[in-house]
C-alpha cells in the first residue's frame, strides 16, 4: 500500500516547472535571430518566427510519432493516449533538439534529427524511462554526422551575424588561431564578455545566453527540479581546467570565461546533462560523472575537429550511468576510500592540461598549415612558392622578395568562398605595404579566415627570408 | 540530509485539551503484540475479571502478559481488526462499569527506591511495551547485563497528525521527569536526552520551566524531518552514534514519551496498562482530538462520538505515512497511537519512473529505491544495495513524482534478501 499522502511534486509539476525555465529561452532565440535581424532589414517580416518554428516543429515532431507509438504499440486510446505521451515528456526532445542546432540547418535535415531522437533515441528502447542515451543528443549527432556540410562554423551565423561577425563561432575562431591568441583576436570579433554573458555571440538556436541558462538553473534548483550536483561539477571542472590552461598560455581570466559562456556548455550542462533518466541517480555517481564530462570537453574542445565537446561528453557520460550509479552505492564517503579516485582523477586533468597546452606550444615554432613548396633564388630576387590553409581550402601563392622588398604577390590558387571580399579591400596591396609592421594589418571582416591565412602566409614567408638572409646577400 | 520535511497537521489537536472515552459496553482485548500471537488464556468464557488483571500471557523470547482493561464477564474470542489491518483473535469482556481493580502488591512509596530487579518485573508485570507504534517489551531494553550510558526519551512524533507524546510530555511534565530520573537512578544510567522537534516552541519553553531541577536531563532538539524519530537516525542525530542491529550494543535505550509515563503509573500507582491516549485526526473528522481510551475498545464505539463531514473516508491506524488502512472494527492495542479520518481520493495515475533520483535522496536508511526496483530479481545486487535495511517509512513512495508505490518494491527487496540470510 502507498503512503496516504502524497508529495506535491508530481511529474506534471517538473514539466511545467522545465517549461518556464525554457520560455525565456526560446524567448531569447526569437529575439536573436528574428527580431535582431529583422530591425536590421536582413529578413522579411514573417521570418522574425521562423526561429519560432525551428524550435517547435522538432517538438511536434517527437510528440507525434510517441503518439503513433503509444497507438501501435502500447495500444492506447483516446485521452489516455494523449496522457501517455504527455507523460513521457515526448515534446521535451524536439524542443531540445531544435534549440542545439544552428538556425540555418534546413527544416527538413532538422525533421529527419527529429524523427531520429524519438525512434532511435527512445522508442527502440522500449519508450520513456528505458532510453539509456538522451534522445535530443541522438537526434543531433544523427544529423551531425549525416549531413555534417550543414553544421560548417558559419553556419551558426544568423542573417545579422553573417555580415557582422567574420565568419565563425569563438570556440573555432580559438581552434583557428594556434598561437596568436589573445583578448583581442579571441573576444573582440565578438564585442565583449557581455556580450558573451548575454548571448549575443554566433552559436545554436538557443544554447548561446548564458546568463539565462543561470537564471534558468537557479530556479530549478531552487524548484528540486534537476540534479543540480550535475551542472556545478561539470561546469566547476570545465573552469578549473580552463584557467589552468590559461594560466600555462599566459592569457587573462577571459580565457576560461570565453570557454564557459559558449559552445552551448551551460545549456548542455544545466538541460541535458540533467536529463533524470540518462544520468546516474546515486550522488557519487553524479559527482564523477560531472567531472568526466567537464575533463572530456576540455579534451575533444583542444584535441578534436569538432570545437564544443558538449554533446559527445554527455552522452559518453549517458554510456556510463549504469557504471557510474554502481560505483556510485558502493562509497560512504570515507577519505581513505577517495583518495584513490582523487589521485587518479588528478592524474586524468594534469594529462588533458599538458596534452592541451603542448599543442599550442609545438604550433609556436612550426606553423602546421604553413607549407614550402619551392624556392629559388635568382641574383638578389628570392621567388617563393608556398601554400596556407585558408577557410575551406589551401591558398597556394607565388611571392616574390627582392632585396627585402616584396615585389609580387600573386595567388595561384584558390577555393575560398569569401575571397571577393578581399579582392574588394586591396588586402595583398595593404600586406605588401605594411610587410615590415604586419601584425598592425587587421583582417577583413566577413572574411577573417582568408584573409588570417594570406596574413600567416606572408609572415612565414618574409621569417623565412630573413633566417637566410645571409646567403641572399 | 537524509530525510524530508512533511507538513506536520499537528495543529489540529495539539492545544487541545484530551478528551476520555472509558465507558465500552464490551471490550476485545487483542491477543497479540507486535507479531506474537502465543498466547495462553489465563480466563475462559463465563468467568468474572477484576480490571488491571493478567488474563492472557504472550509465550516466547519477547513474552508479555496481556491486561484486562475493565471489570466483567468474558463472554467468549472473537476476531477483530489489528491496527496492521489483519484480524486479531481477541478476548470478549463485557464491562459491569464497576472498575474493580485487582489489588496490587509490592508498592513502593519512592518510585526511585526500586532494585532493578523489581523494576524489570513490573514493567512485565505491568504489560509495557514501546507506545509509540513499535510494541517492543519494554522490559527487554532495559534486561541487558552492559552498562546503560544514555536514555534516550524519544518526544519527536515525525508521522504528521500525531500529537499524543506532545500532549503527554505537556500535561504531565513533572512526572515524566521524575520518572526519567528514577530510571536513571534504578539503572545507573549516567545521562538522558529528550528528543524534541526544533518547531515546538511552546513545548520547549515549557519543558525548560520543569528541567532546571534535573541535572542530568538534557533538553536537545532535532530536525523538523521525517523519519527523524527513527532511533537509528534519533541517535546519530542527537549524540552522533551508529550502531549495528540494537542501540543497546552502544549503551543505549530509546523510550517513547507515552511508555515513560506507562511506567511512572506501574511504578507509583502498579497501574498496568488498560488506557492510553489516542490521536483521533483528519480531513473528515470535525473535531480532531487527543482522546484516552481504554486498550480493547472498538473503533465502531468511538466513532459515535465523533462528527464527520459529508463524503467517503478511509480509516487509518498510524500515522499517514506507516500506517495501514483498516475498517471500524479496529480495535485499540497499547501501541496505536494514532486513527485518522482522511478523504478517499481517487486513485493517482502512476507514470513511468523517470530516474530522477529523489527516492535515493530522502531515503532515511540512505537506500537507492530507484536501483533495488531495478534490480529485483538479482539477489546478489539486492544485497549489495542493502536492500535488507529498508525500514518502511514510506519516504520514497510519498516523494515520487510519479506517483509509483516505490516501497512495495523496497520492502519486497527487503523480504527477499532477508530470506535468503
Amino acid at each position: 500500500m502507498s503512503t496516504l499522502i502524497k508529495d506535491k511534486n508530481s511529474t506534471d509539476k517538473i514539466m511545467t516547472r522545465l517549461l518556464i525555465a525554457l520560455t525565456s529561452i526560446i524567448l531569447f532565440a526569437v529575439y536573436k535571430n528574428g527580431i535582431i535581424p529583422y530591425i536590421n532589414n536582413k529578413i522579411e517580416f514573417v521570418d522574425i518566427f521562423y526561429p519560432l518554428l525551428f524550435i517547435l516543429l522538432p517538438a511536434l515532431i517527437t510528440f507525434s510519432s510517441e503518439l503513433v507509438f503509444g497507438l501501435l504499440v502500447k495500444k492506447k486510446r483516446g485521452k489516455e493516449l494523449f496522457e501517455f505521451a504527455k507523460n513521457s515528456y515526448a515534446f521535451f526532445p524536439g524542443l531540445f533538439l531544435g534549440l542545439i542546432c544552428p538556425i540555418t540547418l534546413p527544416i527538413s535535415i532538422l525533421i529527419i534529427g527529429a524523427l531520429a531522437a524519438s525512434i532511435l533515441g527512445k522508442l527502440v528502447y522500449g519508450g520513456f524511462g528505458q532510453n539509456i542515451f538522451n534522445p535530443a543528443l541522438i537526434g543531433y549527432v544523427v544529423i551531425v554526422f549525416s549531413y555534417s556540410l550543414f553544421f560548417s562554423s558559419n553556419a551558426y551565423l544568423n542573417k545579422y551575424e553573417v555580415d557582422t561577425i567574420g565568419g565563425s563561432t569563438p570556440l573555432t575562431t580559438i581552434k583557428s588561431l594556434d598561437s596568436s591568441i589573445s583578448y583581442n583576436t579571441i573576444v573582440e570579433p565578438y564585442g565583449n564578455l557581455g556580450d558573451f554573458f548575454l548571448g549575443f555571440i554566433p552559436g545554436s538556436v538557443g544554447e548561446v545566453s548564458s546568463v539565462l541558462c543561470i537564471i534558468a538553473f537557479i530556479y530549478l534548483a531552487l524548484t528540486k527540479t534537476i540534479k543540480w550536483q550535475i551542472p556545478v561539477f561539470y561546469i566547476g571542472t570545465v573552469f578549473v581546467l580552463t584557467i589552468i590552461i590559461g594560466i600555462i598560455l599566459g592569457q587573462g581570466i577571459y580565457y576560461p570565461l570565453v570557454y564557459l559562456l559558449s559552445g552551448g556548455l551551460l545549456f548542455g550542462a544545466i538541460f541535458m546533462a540533467t536529463d533524470p533518466v540518462t544520468s546516474p541517480v546515486t550522488k557519487p555517481g553524479m559527482v564523477l560523472g560531472a567531472i568526466i564530462m567537464g575533463i572530456l570537453t576540455v579534451f575533444l574542445r583542444y584535441n578534436s575537429s569538432f570545437p564544443e565537446g558538449v554533446a559527445t561528453s554527455i552522452l559518453v557520460m549517458n554510456l556510463l550511468t549504469f557504471i557510474l550509479d554502481r560505483i556510485g552505492f558502493n562509497i560512504k564517503f570515507s577519505l581513505k576510500k577517495c583518495i584513490i579516485p582523487v589521485l587518479i582523477l588528478i592524474c586524468i586533468m594534469v594529462s588533458v592540461v599538458v596534452v592541451s597546452t603542448d599543442k599550442f606550444n609545438n604550433d609556436n615554432t612550426v606553423d602546421s598549415k604553413f607549407k614550402l613548396i619551392s624556392k629559388k633564388i635568382e641574383n638578389n630576387k628570392v621567388i617563393y612558392e608556398a601554400s596556407e590553409k585558408g577557410y575551406s581550402s589551401n591558398i597556394k601563392a607565388i611571392i616574390e622578395i627582392e632585396n627585402g622588398k616584396i615585389t609580387k604577390f600573386e595567388i595561384k590558387e584558390h577555393n575560398e568562398s569569401f575571397y571577393s571580399m578581399v579582392e574588394k579591400e586591396n588586402y595583398i596591396t595593404k600586406l605588401i605595404n605594411n610587410a615590415s609592421n604586419l601584425d598592425e594589418v587587421d583582417t577583413v571582416s566577413g572574411a577573417t579566415f582568408t584573409s588570417g591565412a594570406l596574413k600567416k602566409l606572408l609572415i612565414n614567408v618574409i621569417s623565412d627570408y630573413e633566417k637566410e638572409g645571409d646567403v641572399v646577400r | 540530509m537524509v530525510g524530508y520535511k512533511l507538513n506536520g497537521y499537528k495543529n489540529l489537536t495539539k492545544d487541545k485539551s484530551v478528551v476520555s472515552y472509558l465507558t465500552p459496553d464490551k471490550v476485545y482485548i487483542p491477543l497479540k503484540n507486535g507479531s506474537n500471537e502465543d498466547s495462553t488464556e489465563l480466563v475462559s468464557k463465563g468467568n468474572h475479571v477484576f480490571k488491571n488483571m493478567h488474563i492472557a500471557h504472550l509465550k516466547g523470547p519477547l513474552k508479555i502478559n496481556i491486561i484486562s482493561s475493565i471489570s466483567g464477564k468474558v463472554i467468549g474470542i472473537e476476531e477483530k481488526t489489528f491496527f496492521n489491518g489483519q484480524k486479531v483473535k481477541c478476548l470478549v469482556i463485557e464491562n459491569d462499569y464497576k472498575e474493580d481493580i485487582e489489588n496490587n502488591a509490592s508498592l513502593k512509596k519512592n518510585i526511585t527506591s526500586y532494585s532493578k530487579e523489581e523494576f524489570l518485573d513490573c514493567l512485565l508485570d505491568a504489560g509495557i511495551v514501546g507506545m509509540g507504534g513499535a510494541s517492543f517489551p519494554t522490559y527487554i531494553k532495559y534486561s541487558t547485563d552492559k552498562k546503560i550510558k544514555t536514555l534516550i526519551i524519544n518526544a519527536v512524533e515525525c508521522e504528521p497528525y500525531i500529537t499524543t507524546d506532545y500532549r503527554m510530555l505537556f500535561d504531565y511534565t513533572e512526572e515524566i521527569l521524575e520518572t526519567i530520573d528514577a530510571i536513571m537512578k534504578i539503572n545507573k544510567i549516567d545521562n538522558a536526552i529528550l528528543a524534541i522537534k526544533k518547531t515546538h516552541k511552546s513545548l520547549i519553553n515549557h519543558i525548560n520551566n520543569y528541567i532546571g531541577s534535573y541535572d542530568h536531563i538534557i533538553l536537545k532538539t532535532v530536525p523538523n524531518l521525517y523519519p527523524m524519530g527513527w532511533e537509528r537516525l534519533l541517535i546519530e542525530k542527537t549524540i552522533g552514534v551508529e550502531y549495528d542491529k540494537l542501540p543497546i550494543e552502544q549503551g543505549i535505550v530509546v523510550n517513547n514519551v507515552s511508555t515513560i509515563y506507562a511506567i511512572y503509573e506501574a511504578l507509583k500507582y502498579g497501574k498496568r496498562v488498560t488506557e492510553r491516549i489516542i490521536t483521533f485526526s483528519g480531513d473528515m473528522l470535525v473535531e480532531p482530538v487527543n482522546m484516552l481510551v481504554k486498550t480493547g475498545t472498538l473503533l465502531k464505539d468511538i466513532m459515535k462520538e465523533f462528527k464527520f463531514k459529508k463524503g467517503n473516508f478511509n480509516i487509518i491506524a498510524g500515522g499517514p505515512m506507516m500506517g495501514s488502512i483498516v475498517d471500524d472494527d479496529l480495535v485499540i492495542s497499547p501501541s496505536l497511537n494514532c486513527v485518522l479520518f482522511l478523504e478517499k481520493k481517487c486513485d493517482v495515475e502512476v507514470t513511468e519512473c523517470i530516474r530522477c533520483g529523489k527516492c535515493a535522496k530522502v531515503c532515511p536508511a540512505r537506500l537507492s529505491p530507484v536501483l533495488i526496483k531495478d534490480y529485483l530479481k538479482d539477489i546478489t545486487m539486492l544485497k549489495k544495495l542493502k536492500a535488507d535495511n529498508c525500514i518502511s517509512c514510506g519516504l520514497c513512495s510519498y516523494i515520487c513524482p510519479s506517483n509509483i508505490d516505490v516501497r512495495s518494491y523496497t520492502e519486497k527487496a527487503r523480504d527477499i534478501v532477508r530470506k535468503a540470510g
